[in-house]
């Protein structure tokens, strides 16, 4: 039972650093499917 | 020796060349459209020495190596040491942990650039979730050069983890006789990983530290050498006193770029000096 459980943590952890990596490539992808023109901008996005 | 001689014409003419070049013209004053024009000899270096902005430049510098190439050693040892878990799917992660060395610098670039984007961008989003104030990436001097260097350590990752789990592959299956002296996890890590990964762990900081004080392209997309200068490191500025706004200053330039080789080879050369007797090849 504890080689499953140390099993399933490594998938966990390697899951979470693997999505953390890839982000920036992820988040590339999905932008380059959004319509453009569609995004919400916040409020006040440009006073900073 | 009739071999060798396609190879070494293309490296003559497009490496030794360009640099003979580049020490010939750090001699010579530019005119207005960069022709070398006047022999000044030594007079550049001289004004280089002298410049004000030339120690903010080196501080840059060296700061954007250490931010780059400490990071990016241990981060890629981390997960290298992850990735080397014995389970079914384990190549898929080695390959998914390795594709940002696929990643060009300026497509990644691009990318870090939204991502900081003080009102759209996703890092001032999560502070905003955290209820924290947002933070100008690349618009605050104190921000800008660790903003640049975060994407430089993941451009440099997949790399560094590509090397040093080939490194681990390749360490003798002695864990077992380690095991059954009682060595434990961190144990085995510190006195067997480390110790036999040292040749690729050596070899990363040599070619990280090369690399991280090459960079231009990061610099250039995201915040052109500012705000006030933050991120101009040696390259950028010979950059600028090539190319920008038609400086066209190619003697100073020339001058700054042999500074920066005599920079590279004297760090490699302390790292080989200081560092290589600590590494162990079997």
């Amino acid at each position: 039972v504890s080689r499953s459980i140390g099993r399933g943590l490594s998938y966990l952890v390697l899951a979470a650093v693997t999505f953390v990596l890839l982000f920036p490539l992820l988040y590339a992808i999905s932008g380059s499917l959004m319509r453009p023109g569609t995004e919400q901008v916040p409020a006040g996005a440009a006073s900073l | 020796m009739l071999f060798l001689a396609p190879s070494l014409a293309l490296l003559g003419l497009f490496t030794f060349w360009p640099l003979v070049r580049t020490f010939d013209l750090s001699l010579y004053g530019s005119d207005i459209i960069g022709r070398p024009t006047l022999f000044v000899g030594t007079r550049q270096y001289g004004q280089l020495l002298a410049s004000p902005t030339l120690r903010d430049t080196l501080i840059a510098t060296v700061l954007f190596a250490g931010m780059t190439v400490i990071p990016s050693l241990v981060l890629g040892l981390v997960l290298a040491l992850l990735l080397q878990a014995r389970i079914a799917a384990i190549r898929v992660f080695r390959t998914l942990m390795a594709t940002p060395f696929a990643f060009s610098v300026a497509t990644a670039a691009v990318i870090f650039a939204i991502f900081y984007n003080p009102g759209v961008g996703v890092f001032n989003g999560f502070l905003q979730l955290l209820h924290l104030r947002p933070v100008g990436w690349l618009t605050n001097p104190s921000a800008a050069l660790p903003s640049v260097a975060i994407a430089s350590v993941w451009l440099q990752l997949g790399y560094n983890v590509l090397v040093l789990s080939a490194g681990l592959q390749a360490i003798p299956a002695i864990y077992e006789a380690a095991r059954l002296d009682g060595a434990r996890v961190l144990a085995m890590i510190r006195h067997v990983t480390l110790p036999l990964l040292t040749p690729s762990l050596f070899f990363l900081l040599v070619v990280t530290t090369i690399v991280s004080l090459q960079s231009f392209g990061q610099i250039h997309i995201l915040t052109r050498g500012g705000p006030a200068n933050s991120t101009t490191t040696l390259v950028y500025a010979i950059y600028y006193n090539s190319f920008a706004f038609g400086n066209s200053n190619f003697g100073l330039s020339s001058a700054m770029a042999a500074v920066l080789f005599a920079i590279v080879v004297a760090i490699t050369a302390a790292q080989f000096g200081l560092l290589e007797r600590r590494v162990f090849y079997r």
